[in-house]
Parts: C-alpha cells; structure tokens; sequence
C-alpha cells in the first residue's frame, strides 16, 4: 500500500540521522523527496539508495534567501510541495550560563528560522493544492526545560510548538494540517551518542520503557502524521519518548 | 518493522469492545485490513455477530459475541475467548462509552454511576483483563501488545451550557488510568495510549449535527471546518497498534481537527 502517491515532500537536515530515516521511511511510501541539508555529501548516499525517487538539495536554511532558490529549485524541478517535514537541528548542551550570543543566534537560526522559512515557501503551494502536510520536529526540551539539552536549544524547540500551532489554525481552513513529533533521546551520534556513559545510565533509568528512541521509529510516526491516516489531526505534538513525559 | 509495511498489523489479534458502534466499526475494519485477526464484542450479541460476519466474508479473521462491560466476569471471560480462539489478545482497543445527558441542578446518582461504570470502571477491568494475557505471551515471547483506549475532546475541555459532568469526568480520568497503565506495563514493552476525538459522525454525534444552527456553531469551532468521520479515528488507532508507535506510551492524540490547539 502506497500512502502518498508520488506526492513532493521536503525534508530538512535529510543528510542527519534522523532525517535520512525519515527520506527512507518516505520512499517506501512512494514519495518524491527533495533532500535538503547544508553538507551536500551527506545526501550522496540516499541518491543512489533511491534514485531519481529523491533529488538532494544543498542549501544553508539559515539564510532565507538559500531555501527561496532551493524552493523555486524544487518546485520547478517536480511540483508544488505537498509534505514539508522540519527536520533540521542542532543541538547544543549549554545551559544559561555557558549559552554565548553565538550560540544562542547559531541554534536558533537552524532550529526555529530555518522552519519558518521553508513553511512560508511551501504554504501558497499547499494552498493551491488545497492538501498539504506540515511536520515539524520539536523536542521533549520544549516541555521541560531540557533535562541534558541545553537552554538555546530548549527555547528554539518551544518556539518550534509555537510555529505548529500558529500554523495550524492559520492553513486549516486550506485542508492544510501542522503537526509536530516531539521526540526524545532518539539513538543517533548527535544526541544519545554525545551524552556521558553515566547520563546514558541514568537516562535508561528514568524513560519508563528502558531504551532510546530507534530512527526509524521517529520516521515512522512522522510518516503517519504526513499520511492520509493521520487527516483530522493538527496543531497536535505527538510526544515520542517512551513514557518519559506525560502531559 | 519493516520500513515498507510500519503500520502492518498482520499476525496481531485485536480485541475491540463497543466494537459495533461508528467509531469500533471503523476500527474493526481498519485494523483487519492492516491484517489483524478481529474480535467485535458488545451488548447486542447480534450486532457483534453480523459485523465479524460481515468482516470474515470480506476475507478477514473475525469473531463476534455478546459482552457487558458492566460485569467484570464477563470481561474475563470474554479476554480468554479471544485468546483461545485466536491463540492471543494482542491489541485490546477499547470503544466503549456512553454519555446521559443531566445539568448540574440535575444529575442523578444512577445516572452518574452508570456512566462512571461503562466510561471508566470497565476501562480499568478490561485493561487488567487483557494484560494478564498480554504479559503472559510477552514473557512467552511474542511480540509486546498494545492498548487504546478511545476518549474525547471532553478529556481536556469542559462543555458550555450543556450538562456533561459524568462524561467529561469519566473521559479526563481515563487519561489518568491511561498514564499510571502506561508506566505499569512498560516493563513488558507493552504501551498504553488514547485517542480524543471530537464529534464524530454516526449515531453518538447524530444530535450535533441534527439542528443546522448548532452545526454550523460547532463547524465555526473546528478549524479543519468538519466533523470526523469514523475512519479519522480508525487510521489512529492503527498507528498507535503498529510497531512503528512502540516508542509513544502515556499519550493521548487529539483528533480534533485543531480544537484543543485553537482554544
């Protein structure tokens, strides 16, 4: 069973982890995916995973600009986008008082600006269509602070919630739905691979069902919000994190 | 999980009280058509009967039979029917509720305790009932199982002008009885999760959507402007019983066509 019939769908930091899940999970599915991200090798291998099913885009989504060319890219390449899915992120440890103005401008700029960004390049698309699917990635940072996440990083997945839901109410009316996977501790080099052996521990402690978050179960359930399946849902954030927070 | 097929639910045995009703009907279907073998249970024994009949012409494995979720017995020996006939009782989704009307000045302790007993007493003796043979085949070496449990928006928002003390309170303390499941069966890798939707078209909802003025109200209300339908529910309930939800336990997913978002 195909749940998106050759539809167009962005996903940002394809070339991560997480992101490259989310390219195969969409695939399997029949999607066409334009695969952005800033490193262009980290797209290579997807490309001749999936052929011309996937098309890599390199841009730098911190630049408004950048993802206008890449947009137009994409869109005169294939179609109007019909699934953005904000993948893209950096994670910083930092807490307040190690957080620099930088720092602080340099996750934001990924995080938060590089998710509106690509939204408003793809909402005029999505309502033509009067069909589209935003996904963004939050984060269980947004919710409680960050128990090992640092302070930058938890604000910009806070304003990622807030982006949701202005989205949300804002694109209903055009049968556009915004959703958001709010994700914890998925097994990946950037998160539970930097985190100590013995936050490691007392993380497998504390999330009730003992493990980390697979990629691939992450892929899935952003694949569910974009599908069909998932129609009467949005301004939702699906908590993914194994019983760790419950609200 | 293979990433082809992450919502299959081939070679899983659902168990679907109020299985008859809009929404359990949707759900039966759905999740046999994902491949799970079916179990349809409820008061109306013929219902029951002629929906699994309906969904094995069709091709499917499906059981139906008569079940008062008021008696705890019979919840018990309903679970070990499932299990015995399909040799497991993988997925327990739990569709049942009933709501009765009464402002405030107004609700009677029958009323209140029917509506406590059916919306939330049976929820917590079907659950017990269907993890004894979840836990069982977990530790016998089968795949982790999954509950569902089926709320509403009343959950988290109370209704205006309108008398819905018992309902909102039943449907709120599920979401508990959800999250304390959750971390109770966790161990076993078996998760615990609700689905809320608002007014969904059928039998329940028929009276929202009867007078065009109270329609248009409540349309005005949801942002996706429409209400669900019975398979809006159903696609849901199929995510949260696939291996692709094994990680979300302890949620409620809200489908509500961005109501409790725009409140």
């Amino acid at each position: 069973m195909s749940l998106f019939e050759d539809k167009v769908a962005v996903v940002t930091g394809a070339g991560g982890t997480m992101g490259r899940a989310v390219v195969d999970a969409l695939a399997a599915q029949a999607c066409r995916i334009a695969m952005v991200d800033v490193r262009a090798e980290s797209m290579q291998a997807a490309v001749s995973r999936h052929g011309a099913r996937v098309m890599a885009v390199a841009c730098d989504i911190r630049d408004a600009a950048a993802v206008d060319a890449a947009h137009r890219r994409i869109v005169d390449a294939w179609a109007s986008v019909a699934i953005l899915v904000n993948n893209a992120g950096v994670l910083t440890n930092a807490k307040i008082e190690a957080t620099t103005p930088d720092s602080w401008r340099e996750v934001m700029a990924v995080n938060a600006d590089g998710a509106m960004y690509w939204s408003r390049c793809v909402v005029p698309g999505m309502k033509s269509a009067r069909w589209g699917r935003i996904v963004n990635v939050g984060s269980l940072a947004s919710k409680t602070g960050g128990l090992t996440a640092g302070t930058a990083y938890a604000v910009s997945k806070g304003a990622i919630t807030a982006l949701t839901l202005s989205l949300a109410r804002e694109l209903a009316p055009h049968g556009i739905t915004a959703n958001a996977v709010a994700p914890a501790y998925v097994r990946t080099p950037m998160v539970t691979e930097a985190l100590t052996e013995a936050q490691r521990q007392a993380l497998l402690l504390q999330i009730p069902v003992g493990r980390f978050c697979e990629p691939e179960e992450f892929a899935h359930t952003v694949a569910f919000l974009a599908s069909p399946m998932s129609g009467f849902i949005t301004g939702e954030v699906l908590d993914l994190n194994g019983g760790l927070h419950m609200d | 999980m293979t990433t082809s097929q992450p919502f299959s639910l081939a070679g899983r045995v659902a168990f679907i009280p109020g299985g008859y009703g809009d929404i359990g009907r949707a759900v039966a279907w759905q999740l046999a058509r994902a491949g799970a073998s079916v179990v349809v249970a409820g008061r109306d024994a013929a219902k029951a009967e002629a929906l699994a009949a309906k969904i094995a012409q069709a091709g499917h494995a499906a059981l139906g039979f008569a079940l008062d979720v008021k008696d705890s017995a019979q919840i018990r020996a309903g679970t070990e029917r499932v299990a015995s006939h399909f040799g497991a009782l993988d997925l327990l989704v739990n569709c049942v509720g009933m709501q009765r009307e009464q402002r405030l000045a107004d609700v009677t302790e029958a009323a209140f305790d029917e509506i406590v007993q059916v919306n939330l007493r049976a929820a917590m003796f079907l659950a017990q009932a269907a993890s004894h043979w979840q836990i069982a085949a977990v530790k016998a070496g089968r795949a982790p199982g999954r509950q569902i449990h089926v709320l509403s928006v009343r959950a988290q928002l109370g209704m205006r002008d309108r008398g819905y003390s018992a309902y909102c309170a039943t449907k709120g303390g599920l979401v508990m009885l959800i999250k304390q499941h959750a971390v109770e069966l966790c161990n076993h890798g078996i998760t615990v999760n609700g689905v809320a939707p608002t007014v969904v078209r059928g039998e329940m909802g028929a009276h929202w959507l009867a007078d065009a003025q109270v329609r248009e109200r409540l349309l005005q209300r949801i942002p996706l402007g429409r209400v669900a339908e019975p398979e809006d529910v159903a696609g849901p309930v199929q995510f949260l019983c696939s291996d692709a939800a094994s990680f979300v336990t302890g949620q409620i997913l809200y489908l509500d066509g961005g109501i409790t978002a725009t409140q």
